[in-house]
């Protein structure tokens, strides 16, 4: 059951929204007298939501927005406003208090709003919760030769790796800086046939926000038109699985370096590979090197959670 | 070139709000005198946001508000505030406008917090372009019995149906009340063992029970398994719970009509009406629920 802090400096205004909860809800019901005392209640136990008046001497609910979203920044808190407190109330609006009920209205309003606000504020948290009891996912993309397609692909599996614990901050972003890498390659150098040279012209004027007529000009022509890009991600509670494929005409896959020949370090395919190759633990072509398979293991420093399969 | 489409009746303010917007030069303005003209101009031509009065003759900020996130739900509304209108402000907020600037703030606040909202709308823009290119997906959770999970779950597993136009809106809501009863009977039923004869009757006993069990063995280690596979032209989903099981020859025949009122019945009937296929494996324990495309897929020439 949920359990909700009534802050009120005047008893019979406390009795009556207590009374009122007790009667028309399923929430439990503490109360205080101003914001020193529900802060000093809050040490012990959080309830799941504040309900408070504004006006208060010790501590007014504007302070006590304040102060709860500094200490306790999960608790929602929904203000109380009598007639000629909207200033005060659009204040703490602002400050963070989640919804606001006006004293007139408690009858009909009261339940009604705490319910949803709760419902939103465990939305929230539940989705990270939800995503920490992901056991495996797979997602098969068919992209446009469209780079707008990148950062949201990186930025997706991003958020789901880290859901899943699979990589720290760091190895998170690495993960990215791969992903983005591969794709990048297989947009422009696969399916368009940008060439190397060119590729440093692109790569100018992306970071400039310049038209890309290189780029634009292709992607309206055929053969180069018609080419997608095919990206299958796997993730599990061990790996982090990413193929990704071209339509482009590839390349000769024995051209590439032993990476473990320190000469490798600029390779025919240059900066790209070298960090994919640097940043995941096992990377594969096919034979027509129109396509690349990266494997990211999870990291070792990480205790290995107890299975629950069955 | 982002194009900001300025509503307000006042002329005067229209100026001001030009003034503190043209500092930036890549945004290009348009202008409005009531929400009625604005929906009009955004027929023939969509803005990338929205900055709108409140109080105004003919449709007004809060009805502005209502009909751009009925029509054109990508497009973001910014409310221009004055003293007085903060009620108003709080239900605008609360029926879909993205944010607000206070007018005596307008200095401050308003070129900012319109750079702010145009950004994260691009950003939600890009993922949607991008979840429209998801070809399949599939996933596989091992659920704790906490209700709060329910609700998200049943979120992500409809997002993904309607990414991949295996259903549209209307069908998602469907499809989320029979995911929603088959997640619940797998938790409280299946996993819990909690029968629901005492709901209704004494719904103090049965949130205690339920409560007890979450923290006694065996049902507080028991997981509710879940498995998505979903395509272009079927969405399948399987929930499974670590309880006993029961007899799937038992259960009262949903389509007989003698059979709506009971209580055991009107999960199953749901999900039979909602869903293209129901079907439990013979422990009982596993319900696969399938639900396919309804209209062939759109033939992509572009």
């Amino acid at each position: 059951m949920p359990h909700v802090l009534v802050v009120d400096d005047s008893s019979v205004d406390r009795r009556l929204v207590c009374e009122l909860l007790r009667r028309q809800s399923r929430w439990t019901v503490e109360d205080a007298a101003n914001g020193v005392e529900a802060l000093a209640r809050m040490k012990g136990s959080s309830p799941d939501l504040v309900l408070t008046d504004l006006n208060m001497p010790v501590m007014d609910g504007l302070e006590l927005v304040h102060a709860i979203r500094q200490h306790h920044p999960g608790v929602p808190v929904i203000l109380i406003t009598a007639y000629g407190s909207e200033t005060l109330a659009t204040e703490a609006l602002k400050r963070g208090a989640a919804s606001y009920v006006p004293k007139s209205q408690l009858a009909e309003r009261l339940v009604d709003t705490m319910e949803e606000v709760l419902a939103l504020a465990h939305a929230d948290r539940s989705y990270e919760r939800l995503i920490g009891c992901l056991a495996k996912t797979r997602f098969t993309f068919l992209l446009e030769n469209d780079p707008a397609l990148i950062d949201p692909l990186v930025d997706l599996v991003q958020r789901m790796v880290a859901g899943m614990d699979l990589a720290d901050f760091s190895g998170r972003l690495r993960v990215g800086v791969a992903l983005k890498e591969a794709l990048l390659n297989a947009l422009f150098h696969g399916s368009l046939e940008i060439s190397k040279e060119e590729m440093q012209e692109v790569q100018h004027s992306l970071l400039d926000d310049k038209d890309l007529s290189l780029v634009e000009q292709r992607r309206s022509q055929p053969p180069y038109r018609d080419r997608r890009v095919f990206v299958d991600v796997t993730l599990s509670k061990t790996e982090a699985r990413f193929v990704i494929r071209d339509e482009g005409p590839g390349f000769d896959v024995t051209t590439i370096p032993d990476p473990n020949d320190p000469g490798a370090l600029e390779p025919e395919q240059g900066r790209g590979l070298s960090l994919i190759r640097t940043f995941m633990d096992d990377v594969l072509f096919n034979d027509t090197g129109n396509e690349i398979t990266m494997i990211k293991r999870r990291e070792q420093d990480e205790q290995p959670q107890p299975s629950t399969d069955a | 070139m982002p194009t900001v489409l300025v509503v307000d009746d006042s002329a005067v303010d229209r100026r001001l709000v030009a003034e503190y917007l043209k500092v930036d030069q890549d945004l290009h303005l348009e202008y409005a005198v009531h929400g009625a003209e604005a929906l009009e101009k955004m027929e023939s031509q969509l803005p990338d946001l929205v900055v709108t009065d409140l109080i105004m003759p003919e449709v007004d900020g809060l009805e502005l508000v209502a009909a751009v996130r009925n029509r054109y739900p990508l497009v973001p509304v910014i409310l221009m505030t004055s003293k007085g209108s903060e009620e108003i402000v709080v239900r605008a907020l609360q029926s879909g406008a993205a944010s607000y600037v206070p007018k005596h703030t307008f200095a401050r606040r308003l070129l900012s917090t319109v750079q702010n909202v145009l950004a994260v709308s691009r950003r939600q823009r890009r993922h949607s372009r991008l979840m429209e290119c998801l070809t399949k997906t599939r996933c596989v959770f091992q659920l704790e019995n906490k209700a709060a999970l329910v609700h998200p779950m049943v979120t992500y597993l409809q997002e993904r149906a309607t990414h991949l136009g295996v259903c549209d809106e209307s069908d998602a809501t469907r499809i989320g009340v029979a995911l929603e009863e088959a997640l619940a009977n797998a938790l409280y039923h299946g996993n819990l063992e909690v029968g629901s004869e005492l709901r209704g009757e004494d719904d103090q006993a049965y949130h205690s029970l339920i409560a007890q069990r979450c923290q006694t063995p065996p049902y507080c280690h028991r997981r509710v398994h879940v498995r998505a596979e979903l395509s272009r032209d079927e969405a399948l989903f399987a929930i499974r719970d670590e309880g006993n099981g029961f007899d799937p020859a038992s259960l009262p025949d949903p389509t007989d009509p003698a059979n709506l009122e009971k209580a055991s019945g009107r999960g199953l009937l749901l999900m039979r009406a909602f869903m293209d296929d129901v079907g439990y494996n013979d422990a009982g324990n596993e319900v696969t629920l399938i639900k396919r495309r309804a209209a062939p897929p759109p033939t992509s020439d572009a």
